[in-house]
């Protein structure tokens, strides 16, 4: 997952990579940081880092992806622009009878195509890169399965919500 | 004597819900009011009775003195207790009251309205002998006499309206050659703003510190003190931080002080708590400000510091019970300090912050106490004063008072709505508050150091492990273990 990340007067580019239990490498201003987070109940999350330093996270987020991030010591206000964001909500309103319709989460490019009708694939496994905002997003399925129909080329310019790739689930 | 078993409290938020405290340990009925945005109020969740009074803005509801006693009338209280702001320092609300024939839980209408009044409250203090910044409340007719007036209580002086409020036809004068042009200004604003362009002199006391003592008196003509706060850290002339006893006077001032505040309260047969007010210039010297004739926002600073319920007391005294003997011999013990937790956004210049509290997390462990007035969930209302809650912290001393009070604020998080908190942990490391070095202008000086943004390395971290919690993909078998660990420690086993 590529995030960016904005702060009152920062940027940063965050790459996000989900290891196991719960386990995080984010790499961050070409530094790289693993962490183990769990959530304890909404707007509230342990974090623990490699070096076993604890914290209690709590937030709020808007609508408008603001977040609000208070650590014991402070609180912060920042924008966090995943692309990748809404294909979480576009994944499971489009699973319908076995048919996995994977939908643009945002307007962009589409960079690469990794797979081809007919193949199968596995949950997890990256179907395109989809590039919007200079940040290239590989766009993974949660379903296992064999693709379907590919409704789009390298190079096209899709539109948020567009349909990208149908797959059947196995 | 006149047993009270119900009690209408005439306010909403923390204060209603402390009074309400207080009336349930005494085994007393409490009656909450609400505006129509208050329905579901802590104070009205926390209250035996409700009625409502009316629409949300105050006039129509918290100030609505016919509404507010129809009610009483109608529950059959026995008593009302006005708390802070609103109607508690309105003598008309007292007497109105009173002519009902329910015990208003405070001083007398009369009380109220002489130390309501500038002029009429200075005039008493100068003649039982308490200080009050020099200069002269009568009217400065001519420039020479202004010059003449000046000279005698010495610059910098202050010029102020008679009718004034609100800093409108007041002037600051630094020296003589300031002095005509500043006169005729004042006059002439006095003129417009108040249509009396009567003014007078004062001696102007640059950057005080802002000291005041707790009173509490009995209808029998007893009055005793109960300690002194320090009040100075403020913004918009509003206490923020609060504590007792003041970190910068000595015990000779002190004395001087409580014998100060409890003069001015015999001269005006003050029964029930009030509040004395004073600043201290640079030299040590104070001047009586002014008495709040009620319970005041910071009243739980010395209540930890004496062991006194100070809410109790006022029942007890509008009971017509006598001042406790050991009232009389109460002691001052360890250090306390309040912080006023504000939905106000300090790095906005304090503008208030109404909304949804999303998330709430009290502090607890020990010599901690929180009167709060919201609850998560909760949606602070636009129409009223931006106070959510007060925490209060004791120690053995200042300095641990200071440091378990930032242990309290690591284990505070407060979600949905910008508030104070991380200012109170600014100001709690900032070292001219830690040696004690501050007057009423410190907050204005120092906001700008206390508010800058800061780095931190591990934001992009931390907006990732929300952004992956937030979109509910982690840990479902976690999220079971943990249930299991809980049914496991709710039937003695373990894991």
């Amino acid at each position: 997952m590529n995030l960016i990340i904005k702060g009152k007067s920062t940027e940063y580019k965050v790459k996000v990579e989900r290891a196991t239990n719960n386990g995080f490498i984010v790499k961050a201003e070409g530094k790289f940081y693993k962490f183990n987070a769990l959530p304890v109940k909404k707007g509230a999350l342990s974090l623990i880092d490699d070096s076993g330093k604890q914290k209690y996270i709590t937030y709020s987020v808007t609508d408008n992806n603001e977040y609000t991030i208070s650590l014991a010591e402070k609180s912060y206000t920042l924008c966090v622009m995943d692309q990748l964001e809404a294909a979480g909500s576009a994944v499971s309103s489009a699973s319908v009878e076995g048919v996995y319709l994977l939908k643009a989460p945002i307007a962009g490019k589409i960079a690469k195509i990794c797979v081809s009708e007919g193949e199968n694939v596995q949950k997890g496994e990256v179907l395109l890169v989809l590039e919007a905002m200079k940040m290239q997003n590989e766009i993974q399925t949660d379903f296992s399965g064999v693709i379907n129909k590919v409704f789009v080329k390298e190079g096209k310019t899709v539109s948020n919500d567009e349909a990208l790739i149908e797959i059947k689930i196995s | 004597m006149r047993k009270i078993k119900k009690v209408l409290v005439a306010n909403r938020g923390e204060i209603a819900l402390r009074i309400i405290r207080a009336c349930r340990e005494l085994g007393i009925e409490s009656v909450a009011v609400y505006s129509d945005v208050d329905r579901l109020s802590l104070h009205v969740l926390s209250a035996d009775y409700a009625f409502s009074l009316g629409a949300a803005p105050s006039v129509e509801s918290y100030l609505n003195i016919e509404k507010i006693v129809e009610v009483a009338l109608q529950a059959k209280v026995d008593a009302i207790h006005p708390g802070y702001g609103f109607l508690a320092e309105n003598a008309d609300f007292a007497r109105a009251v009173e002519d009902a024939g329910i015990i208003f839980i405070g001083p007398s209408a009369r009380t109220i309205e002489l130390m309501g009044s500038k002029i009429a409250s200075r005039q008493i203090m100068e003649r039982v002998g308490v200080p009050v910044v020099p200069g002269t409340i009568d009217p400065i007719s001519s420039i020479e006499e202004a010059r003449k007036v000046a000279a005698k209580i010495g610059y910098p002086v202050l010029i102020k309206a008679s009718a004034g409020g609100g800093g409108k036809g007041m002037r600051k004068v630094a020296d003589e050659a300031e002095l005509e042009s500043a006169f005729r200004t004042a006059s002439s604003e006095a003129q417009a703003s108040f249509g009396d362009s009567t003014v007078y002199i004062e001696k102007y006391i640059e950057n005080p510190r802002h000291i005041e003592v707790q009173i509490i008196g009995d209808t029998y003509g007893n009055v005793i003190h109960l300690f002194e706060r320090e009040c100075s850290i403020q913004r918009r002339h509003q206490k923020v931080i609060e504590e007792a006893p003041s970190p910068s006077i000595n015990d000779t001032q002190r004395k001087a002080l409580f014998e100060a505040a409890v003069k001015a309260a015999l001269a005006v047969d003050y029964y029930n708590a009030g509040t004395v007010e004073f600043i201290f210039d640079k030299e040590g010297n104070f001047y009586f400000l002014e008495m709040n004739t009620r319970l005041q926002v910071e009243h739980p600073v010395t209540e930890f510091v004496t062991g006194v319920d100070i809410v109790k007391e006022q029942i007890l005294i509008s009971e017509g019970a006598r001042l406790r003997r050991d009232l009389k011999n109460v002691s001052c013990w360890g250090h306390a300090i309040e912080f006023r937790l504000y939905a106000e956004d300090p790095k906005r210049n304090f503008a208030p912050t109404p909304g949804k509290i999303s998330y709430l997390q009290w502090p607890n462990g020990g010599f901690v106490r929180i009167d709060e007035g919201v609850y998560e969930g909760w949606e602070v209302p636009i129409y009223y004063d931006p106070l959510i809650a007060k925490m209060i912290v004791w120690g053995r001393d200042r300095k641990e008072a200071i440091d378990r009070s930032l242990r309290a604020l690591f284990d505070t998080r407060i979600e949905g709505i910008t508030t104070t908190l991380d200012l109170f942990r600014a100001i709690l490391r900032d070292q001219d508050f830690i040696e004690g070095n501050f007057d009423v202008s410190y907050l204005d000086k120092r906001l700008n150091d206390l508010i800058k943004d800061e780095a931190q390395e591990l934001l992009p971290v931390l907006a990732s492990a929300i952004l992956e919690s937030y979109r509910e993909k982690l840990t479902v078998q976690d999220n079971d273990m943990w249930k299991k660990v809980a049914r496991l420690e709710s039937v003695g086993g373990c894991v």
